[in-house]
């Protein structure tokens, strides 16, 4: 057992060095049969991605398992359910994320559930590791009394305003063997990590070629931006990205795809990367269903929304209920909660597209990379100083080439997190 | 690795049962109680993919399963070495089972230890439905993890147990049905795998064989009645391709595969000339098999490997002679054995606490022991001769629906001895004493502790009834027999001042010729009358004669009127001990009672 850390900026090439030691790792001790190592991320799409770096670690080959680390503590409060109750904890919901994490950190503060789980992955790596809740940082905890821990962290980059200070950073700050890193690798382009560290460090933001802040008091106007923007592009990928989707971003997306500016330019077709929680929201809006239909029902209501693979999804599932249960009800909480799961399933299962036009929220852009990126940021950003610094830290550096921002309000160019 | 304890849902007869296991359990119970259910969900849980029958709705219970109505089999595996689950990452691990702790004492299973004497074990499950559409069923066989609520067919499959634990644990199943004339061959899996345990695959002996038949000393081709016609084909040939190739006509494809298909065991006896086992009796190829089977466990055990046996009614196997060294040979070489049978000679040869007494009531199967506890020094001496020293008969008598408890041990003899050639002498027409043989058992009662034993015997038998003398000890049998938590189903009692060779007496009144064959076997009775019969009877040393027993038994049946009555009475027994009335038997404080 033991911790190693990589912190540093985004592009420093923290995963990049957590994937060079774990091949080393590999190298010096390789896994039994039946080991594998334990890769545990946050959303679906990093743990796509984190998949594919896995992919690469020479002599790992498929020995590897990534999972979120929610649907890891699902499965260990699923297999261990008898010792949670023994320990008087109630069983939560599957959706009930926070709770299934706090009980599962109950049940691997047992010595004997980590020696379970080291015994299949005795070596577990962790990127991102800055956005742990309390639970999930005492399940990661737990395990790194007895796994080989690599973990990658930049506190900066965690979003969430409750986690201030940083349960996960305090830890690992703690731990001897840290590894700081301080270059960028992630681009040439000066003017972007001058813009990059500035945010970081609390300066006036500098201007430069390949990274611009204008001022759009309109959806129309930052329309027309983006359009110039876009019809510039030689086929590269784009991404709009967005604190708050909300009127201003959702605006000037919907006036992109459906106008062409002064020049003639667009429009443009850009789809909303969305949740499967809103996809799913967005579905049953467009359902008619009775509040107690039968399973024919429900799937006839389905075909409202002509996606023949979610039809097949859900009458597999249907069919299946019905085979196994005997005549069953379905409620329109069950279909969409069905519905919220094959959207999940898909997202864990494809690559989020890095190319195209994309528009997206802060969150949904966390970790990944594109050409270049159009930041939109509305008059009302949530949080406080520190807060909107990290929102806007986090949207720039997703860039490769360059990157412009589209300000609502005039006078936010004088406020923190562009001064 | 043994098996702990068994919990059975809908499965063919048992709507609900559970069941504990010792390491060589015995199971008796009469038919249809699922002896044989038991084992075949003890196969579903642990038995390889090809011990599995396919399932078909007969095997719910109820034979007519809706989609919610599940097979549902459980059973804790316990037995692991170290009782620590770091040594056994093959079993305990993520992706495999969840260890918990069973409690032996109390028979009950923990999810954290917190007694050493609990040993680390897990719990294998087997759901099952039927799919209506596909009219098939869909079996799983996963680790359990809890009781919890969870349906192993809903998305979150379960993990299943691998087929590489199954053959560790191994469990090997010989079933009542078991045919052995193939067991000897390269068709058998049994063989294959003992050859293989052994690294014994007579490789170089295969190749002879094969060589020969490839170029034998005189080719078939060759023989002077069928050359000519072989030539003149080849001839032809020759003439139509250029370069054709010979006809020759050889036994099998001559590859080693078919030496091995063709390969077939014989017995051989002395220099006479081998004889294919098939042609054999059955008795010596059982015993082949099942030694086969044991030298497969004697490897395994050499290997480490577990090796359970589960052997049904292997009396039917085995020539009696040898029961008794077979059933130990399995127990010696076998982490656990299970063993159903009708022979109470079988069942005698286990542990009494061994030995489980199977009920089903109306689906719900309960199993308990023959003797809940073993014996221990300060046990009363009667407790010992029921439950050891005469266990084969107290059994058997346990194997009926019915089961008798006399006031005595003279009781027991008696009726059983008058029985025993009266069921002899019966036509296909009489069927009065056949009912009390098919459907009561007496045991033998000892010290006339027949409330003891009562109290004993309603714990493992549904339906006890008893049988007392009409004196005043007898009437006091009565009360406190129906005082007992437990009472009896039924209590037979014999007139006031009565026992059982007074009702002896009056069979014999039947035909007073009887006597004369009596009197001249047994020189004591010479000139005695019916009443100096029973007097005689009744003294003391000459309870339990069987001599006198035999003679009297003979004198019975010797005598078609003496006969009827003996049958007369038994007939009346059972139905008494059914609860229904007879003009022999009416009921009367709290007994029946016999009218002369």
């Amino acid at each position: 057992m033991s911790v190693t850390v990589f912190s540093g900026g985004a592009g420093c090439g923290k995963t990049y060095q957590l994937m060079q030691r774990l091949a080393a790792i590999i190298e010096a001790q390789p896994p039994k049969d039946g080991q594998k190592v334990l890769a545990l991320t946050f959303m679906h799409g990093a743990r796509r991605r984190l998949d594919d770096r896995l992919a690469s670690v020479p002599g790992l080959g498929g020995r590897y398992e990534c999972t979120t680390l929610d649907s890891f503590a699902a499965r260990i409060v699923r297999r261990w359910q008898s010792l949670a109750v023994q320990q008087g904890a109630r069983i939560p919901q599957e959706t009930e994320y926070d709770d299934i994490c706090a009980v599962a950190a109950l049940i691997l503060a047992h010595p004997e559930v980590v020696r379970w789980v080291k015994a299949s992955f005795p070596i577990l790596v962790i990127d991102e590791a800055q956005d742990l809740s309390h639970s999930r940082l005492s399940i990661v905890q737990c395990l790194a009394t007895e796994l080989t821990a690599l973990i990658a962290a930049d506190e900066f980059q965690c979003l969430n305003e409750e986690l201030r200070p940083n349960p996960a950073w305090e830890w690992l700050s703690a731990q001897k063997d840290h590894i700081a890193l301080e270059q960028p690798m992630r681009t040439r382009v000066a003017s972007l990590l001058d813009a990059a560290a500035a945010v970081r460090g609390g300066r006036a933001v500098p201007a430069g070629k390949g990274f611009t802040v204008s001022h759009t008091a309109t959806a129309p106007m930052a329309g027309g931006f983006l359009n110039t923007r876009i019809a510039g592009l030689k086929g590269d990928g784009l991404a709009i990205i967005t604190p708050t989707i909300k009127h201003f971003a959702e605006g000037v997306v919907t006036w992109s795809s459906t106008k062409s500016n002064s020049r003639g330019m667009g429009p443009y077709a850009i789809a909303w990367e969305k949740s499967e929680t809103r996809a799913a929201e967005i579905a049953m809006e467009g359902i008619a269903l009775p509040k107690e239909a039968t399973p024919a029902q429900a799937l006839a209501a389905l075909h409202a929304l002509h996606d023949q693979a979610l039809v097949r999804e859900v009458a597999s599932w249907l069919d299946r209920l019905s085979r196994t249960r005997g005549p069953t009800i379905i409620t329109r909480e069950t279909l969409a909660e069905r519905i919220q799961m094959i959207y999940a399933n898909r997202r864990r299962f494809q690559r989020p597209l890095d190319r195209g036009l994309r528009a997206m929220s802060v969150h949904g852009a966390k970790n990944r990379e594109f050409e270049h990126v159009v930041v939109l940021w509305p008059a009302a950003v949530a949080g406080d100083d520190e807060h909107k610094r990290r929102l806007l830290y986090n949207a720039i550096t997703r860039a490769k080439s360059d990157c412009l921002v589209l300000v609502q309000l005039k006078q936010q160019l004088e406020q923190p997190p562009f001064k | 690795m043994r098996v702990a304890d068994l919990s059975i849902r809908n499965y063919r007869g048992i709507r609900e049962g559970y069941l504990r296991f010792k390491p060589h359990v015995v199971l008796v119970g009469a038919n249809n109680t699922g002896k044989t259910t038991v084992i075949e969900a003890l196969t579903l849980l642990l038995g390889r993919d090809r011990l599995i029958r396919d399932l078909t709705e007969h095997d719910f219970f109820g034979s007519d399963p809706q989609p919610a109505d599940r097979i549902q089999l459980v059973a804790t595996i316990t037995g692991f070495e170290g009782d620590d689950p770091s040594d056994h990452p093959d079993w305990f691990r993520d992706g495999r089972a969840v260890p918990k702790w069973w409690d032996d004492a109390e028979g009950a299973v923990h999810p954290a230890r917190t007694d050493a004497n609990w040993k680390l074990c897990c719990q294998i499950g087997v759901q099952a439905y039927f799919d209506r559409p596909s009219l098939t069923v869909e079996v799983v066989r996963y680790f359990h993890d809890h009781d919890g609520v969870m349906d192993p067919f809903d998305d979150d499959s379960p993990i299943g147990v691998p087929p590489k634990l199954v053959q560790q644990f191994g469990f090997f199943l010989v079933r009542a049905s078991r045919t052995w004339d193939r067991v000897l061959s390269w068709g058998s899996e049994l063989f294959r795998r003992t050859l293989q345990a052994a690294a014994a695959q007579p490789a170089d002996a295969i190749l002879a064989q094969r060589n020969q038949l490839r170029t034998p000393e005189r080719a078939i081709e060759e023989d002077p009645q069928i050359a000519p016609l072989i030539n003149s084909v080849n001839n032809e040939v020759a003439r139509c391709i250029a370069v054709s190739p010979r006809l020759t006509l050889r036994v099998t494809s001559t590859d080693s595969r078919s030496v091995l298909d063709a390969v077939s065991p014989h017995y051989a006896v002395g220099d006479a000339a081998s004889v294919p086992a098939a042609r054999q009796g059955n008795g010596l190829i059982s015993l082949q098999g099942l030694f086969l089977l044991l030298e497969l466990g004697r490897l395994r055990a050499e290997a480490g490997d577990g090796f359970t046996m589960a052997l049904e009614e292997p009396e039917l196997h085995l020539p009696p002679a040898t029961q008794q060294q077979l059933v130990l040979r399995v127990q010696a070489l076998s982490s656990q054995t299970f063993i159903t049978t009708h022979s109470p000679t079988i069942a005698a040869m286990a542990d009494p606490t061994s030995v489980l007494m199977l009920r089903n009531v109306q689906g719900r199967l309960s199993a308990e022991p023959f003797l809940a506890k073993k014996l221990g020094p300060d046990a009363a001496n009667w407790q010992r001769k029921f439950y050891q020293h005469n266990r084969t008969e107290v059994i058997d008598a346990l194997m009926h629906a019915t089961v008798l408890v006399p006031e005595g041990r003279s009781d027991h003899l008696l009726l059983k001895t008058v029985l025993r050639p009266l069921m002899l002498h019966q036509g296909w027409g009489g069927e009065h004493a056949h009912a009390f043989g098919l459907e009561v058992g007496v045991v033998p009662t000892e010290d006339a502790k027949v409330v003891e034993t009562t109290c004993d015997l309603s714990r493992i038998h549904p339906r006890v009834c008893c049988l007392v003398d009409g004196d005043d000890e007898g009437q006091r049998y009565v009360r406190n027999l129906a005082a007992l938590a437990q009472p009896p189903a039924v209590v037979i009692r014999w007139p006031n001042g009565q026992m059982i060779e007074d009702a002896v007496g009056w069979i014999l009144e039947a035909d007073v010729a009887s006597l004369a064959g009596l009197t001249n076997d047994v020189p004591e009775l010479d000139g005695a009358d019916i009443a100096g019969v029973i007097a005689h009877m009744k003294i003391k040393n000459k309870k339990c004669d069987l001599v006198l027993y035999e003679a009297v038994a003979e004198a019975i049946c010797e005598s078609a009127a003496c006969r009827a009555r003996a049958s007369e009475l038994f007939q009346a027994i059972a139905k008494a001990c059914a609860g229904t009335a007879t003009p022999r038997f009416v009921h009367r404080d709290q007994a029946w009672v016999f009218q002369p």
